[in-house]
């Protein structure tokens, strides 16, 4: 009955109009590359004190979605992921872009974006207490076999050469050991600036490498191709957005394997949209009939990313609202938004707060369904803001990328880090290093370091406790299996040649 | 064709400048949205009581500098004050984070700032810890302290069903074992790990310390077993003693916190040990004094708004007010006992 009561109370004007105002402004933010959701909950919550706390929460959990959702617009019409959740979309997605379906990408970001995440919505519904539960299994060994897992991805999105995918693969690990040494608190690297204290800044890095890399290979090796639709036809394929039926038979699987990994990472506390977006592109690479085509403008690749990074926000939302455990920036900012409105988060939120929480869930979808119109329409606009001459949007997006990196934290020194990033992502791109392995490096080198040497430290350096639990089993034999893959599928693959 | 194109583009750069600006909130008067706040709070700084209307001060926004990246619980008292400060004094805030180095990107850029009184910032715990912990060369002599008025203590929490009931048993246990009982914190170097660090020395045990990635890291860790105990605020793991998951030992404080009136302190059950994290404000050396007293008062009067009461208590954090004066008092005697303890245990690996 509670649900009825709920449904009452979100779907009045004022309700509605907070979560359509969410959902914009979480698309401002989430398409520019550099302001993150988390800043943007952060920024709106005091504003929502004054408001009611269901309209509020409705503002921020719209905010939340959107902002998640548009970071991949960004990734597949500029290669800049708009937030580091949708750095596995430019794989596919900015391929797709770059043969005229720029429309088309987005219209797929959209649909599974929303497919995601009412897919989580509906997880967290069921099965919200449990599920968190299961979560703080996840200990200082499951962290570390996660992370290799990750790391193991390296071989499958190294697509072009091994060899070079584990260079800059390494190089990533190296760069994430700068800093304080997490155990010891040690400095490393760092010489006599401050500002490296905390590591090298990931945002930066990455708008650096994916938006200004491409932008200057674009200008740098830049070829006369005549970009003009050849007939009719074209022009037709250019302008659509939905998907046809035959398409969606293909992405439905990887839809559901991204929805699926973006809840089981969602829920794992430290792991967020963009580990999940990764894992679920790899995995589902593994079982398509087509790997082939992933990186090189895969739809199904595409719409795995969209689904999971999406997926992860109902995931993240269950550990939070069951335990009070805060996964990511985001989640921290919404527990503190929920104490605010008079609500005492933690394990007991679920019972004596039951009504709102039902709240919750339904402004949950009903964000997802704003996205649908809001995002298609706006993927028609962006066919036409895309169809201007190459040099202007190479200008506007090294503006918007600089702007970007300098508003994450006011400090000049993120710009400069972000131009170097770029100048070397433009030489990894000129002599085809893949920028995947190195991004994984930078993402899960210290997750991997800390936890192994936590492990280490709480065994008293037996590596026992490293193999104890069913979870890290399943780990190690999913690493195994991302490690030798390649081995097994040429193996088999000449078998089969063989025997015909 | 061409040309409609080109000037929806730019447009449209315009536009998401424009948005980009508003949505950090920036602090330039040049961009319409802090000219249109700065109008709209025009009457109401009219209406409002200003208990100071013979100073001119501020006649430009304030820019707070929050030494702790979005998300955390610094921001949200940032960004707290610079509501009520807004709604009371009918000043215009900003906030900004300058995050890195334990707090000390933020502080020392506050302390390298012009001394107008424009320029103001979070003065975190770690303005007693970051010169021992040699992140930085600042200490609460370098700036001038604006009062505080969130704090809480550490505690001390155990899984419900272990074997020891009160911090006696604990210690016993521990003297029992020594070296055997791992114990989390925060991370390496945090007021918690400091925390943990001052229990040891005052109850003379020796135990594992096993730094986790925050707060929130340490406690899923306890919540999941995988540690023996934790110690972290009270306001961080009091939801998890009301919900029948955790013990609370014992809070590191002089009297029983509120969110945990249940759990005895440190110093009932015979330890004298007292460490409290505070978060308070802080502006460069050398603001004129007038505008010094202006914001000293402004935030004494901010931390006394029933809304800013209510964000504490939300928090389950204490929002008792120290003057600048006792602020520096605090600040300074922790500054002496951490200084010590840190080189002490030599808790930083070189």
């Amino acid at each position: 009955m509670s649900y009825l009561t709920a449904i009452q109370s979100v779907f009045t004007p004022g309700c509605l109009l907070c979560v359509l105002l969410g959902v914009l402004v979480g698309m401002v933010v989430g398409t520019l590359p550099g302001l993150t959701s988390v800043m943007a909950i952060s920024l709106i919550t005091p504003l929502t004190f004054k408001l009611d706390s269901t309209y509020g929460f409705a503002m921020l959990l719209g905010v939340y979605n959107s902002a998640i959702f548009s970071g991949g617009i960004s990734a597949i019409a500029i290669n800049t992921p708009g937030t580091p959740a949708s750095i596995a979309t430019t794989f596919d997605g900015y391929k797709i872009s770059r043969r005229g379906k720029t429309g088309f990408a987005l219209g797929i970001n959209t649909l599974y974006s929303v497919f995601g995440g009412l897919f989580s919505t509906i997880v967290l519904m069921i099965a919200c207490a449990p599920l968190a539960r299961l979560a703080l299994n996840f200990g200082s060994p499951e962290y570390f076999w996660l992370a290799l897992f990750g790391l193991c991805m390296m071989i499958s999105i190294s697509h072009a050469s091994l060899a070079k995918g584990l260079i800059v693969g390494i190089l990533g690990m190296l760069l994430s050991t700068v800093g304080l040494d997490p155990l010891l608190g040690s400095k490393r690297f760092i010489g006599n600036n401050t500002a490296l204290l905390d590591g090298i800044a990931f945002i930066p890095v990455m708008i650096g490498l994916f938006g200004v890399g491409e932008m200057l290979f674009q200008i740098f090796e830049h070829k006369k191709e005549d970009d003009a639709p050849r007939d009719i036809a074209e022009l037709k394929e250019r302008e659509r957005v939905l998907p046809t039926k035959a398409e969606h038979r293909r992405m439905a699987v990887p839809g559901i394997i991204g929805s699926i990994i973006g809840v089981i990472v969602g829920i794992i506390p430290g792991t967020g949209g963009d580990i999940s977006a990764l894992i679920s592109w790899d995995v589902s690479k593994r079982v398509s009939r087509h790997p082939e085509e992933f990186g090189d403008g895969s739809v199904e690749g595409l719409a795995t990313t969209c689904a999971s990074n999406n997926a992860s926000i109902g995931g993240a939302l269950t550990t939070a609202l069951a335990l009070g455990i805060p996964g990511d920036g985001n989640t921290a900012v919404l527990l503190g938004a929920l104490t605010m409105y008079g609500m005492v988060t933690g394990p007991t939120l679920l019972n004596n707060s039951a009504d709102f929480v039902c709240r919750l869930y339904i402004i949950m979808i009903v964000a997802n369904l704003l996205i649908l119109p809001v995002g298609l329409l706006s993927a028609k606009a962006c066919i036409k803001l895309l169809s201007i001459k190459n040099q202007y949007i190479q200008m506007a997006v090294l503006m918007i990328c600089s702007i970007g990196a300098y508003s994450m934290n006011r400090n000049f020194m993120d710009v400069i880090i972000m131009f170097i990033a770029g100048i070397a992502g433009f030489f990894f791109r000129k002599y085809d290093y893949p920028l995947g392995p190195l991004i994984l490096g930078l993402l899960l080198g210290k997750m991997c370091e800390t936890n192994l040497r936590r492990t280490l430290m709480l065994s008293g350096s037996s590596v026992k406790m490293l193999f104890s639990t069913p979870i890290s089993i399943l780990l190690i034999i999913l690493c195994l299996f991302a490690t030798l893959w390649p081995f097994i599928s040429d193996w088999i693959s000449k078998k089969k040649t063989a025997e015909s | 064709m061409k040309k409609r194109l080109a000037k929806i583009i730019s447009l449209t750069c315009a536009a998401s400048l424009t948005l980009a600006l508003t949505a950090c909130s920036s602090s330039s008067p040049e961009t319409p949205s802090a000219s249109a706040e700065q109008e709209t709070e025009a009457p109401a700084e009219q209406g409002a009581e200003t208990p100071a209307s013979d100073a001119s001060f501020p006649e430009d926004t304030v820019n707070i500098i929050c030494h702790a990246k979005e998300g955390g619980g610094s921001d949200a008292l940032a960004r707290q004050v610079a509501q009520v400060l807004q709604d009371q004094q009918g000043w215009s805030v900003t906030v900004e984070n300058k995050t890195g180095g334990s707090g000390s990107v933020g502080m020392q850029f506050v302390q390298n700032s012009k001394p107008d009184g424009y320029t103001i910032g979070t003065a975190p715990v770690e303005l007693s810890m970051i010169e021992a912990l040699g992140y930085a060369e600042l200490n609460p002599e370098d700036v001038s302290l604006l009062g505080c008025g969130m704090s809480w203590p550490a505690a001390l929490y155990v899984p419900a069903d272990a074997p020891y009931d009160t911090l006696e048993d604990f210690v016993n246990y521990c003297k029992e074992n020594p070296g055997k009982v791992q114990v989390a914190n925060s991370g390496i170097g945090s007021i918690w790990h400091i925390g943990a660090c001052v229990l040891a020395d005052k109850a003379d045990i020796e135990i594992t310390h096993v730094p986790y990635d925050g707060a929130t890291g340490a406690m899923t860790a306890l919540l999941g077993k995988e540690i023996d105990a934790a110690v972290v605020g009270t306001c961080e793991g009091f939801s998890y003693v009301e919900s029948g998951d955790l013990k609370c030992l014992a809070s590191f404080s002089e009297e029983r916190s509120s969110v945990l009136p249940d759990s005895p302190t440190a110093a009932e059950q015979g330890y004298d040990a007292n460490v409290i994290c505070w978060v308070g404000f802080l502006a460069p050396q050398g603001v004129d004094e007038a505008s010094l007293t202006i914001l000293q008062d402004a935030l004494k009067a901010t931390f006394e708004n029933e809304d800013y009461i209510a964000f504490c208590e939300g928090r389950g954090c204490d929002s008792t007010y120290f003057s600048p004066e006792e602020f520096y008092e605090m600040a300074a005697a922790d500054y002496t006992y951490y200084s010590q303890l840190i080189s002490d245990l030599g808790i930083v690996a070189e």
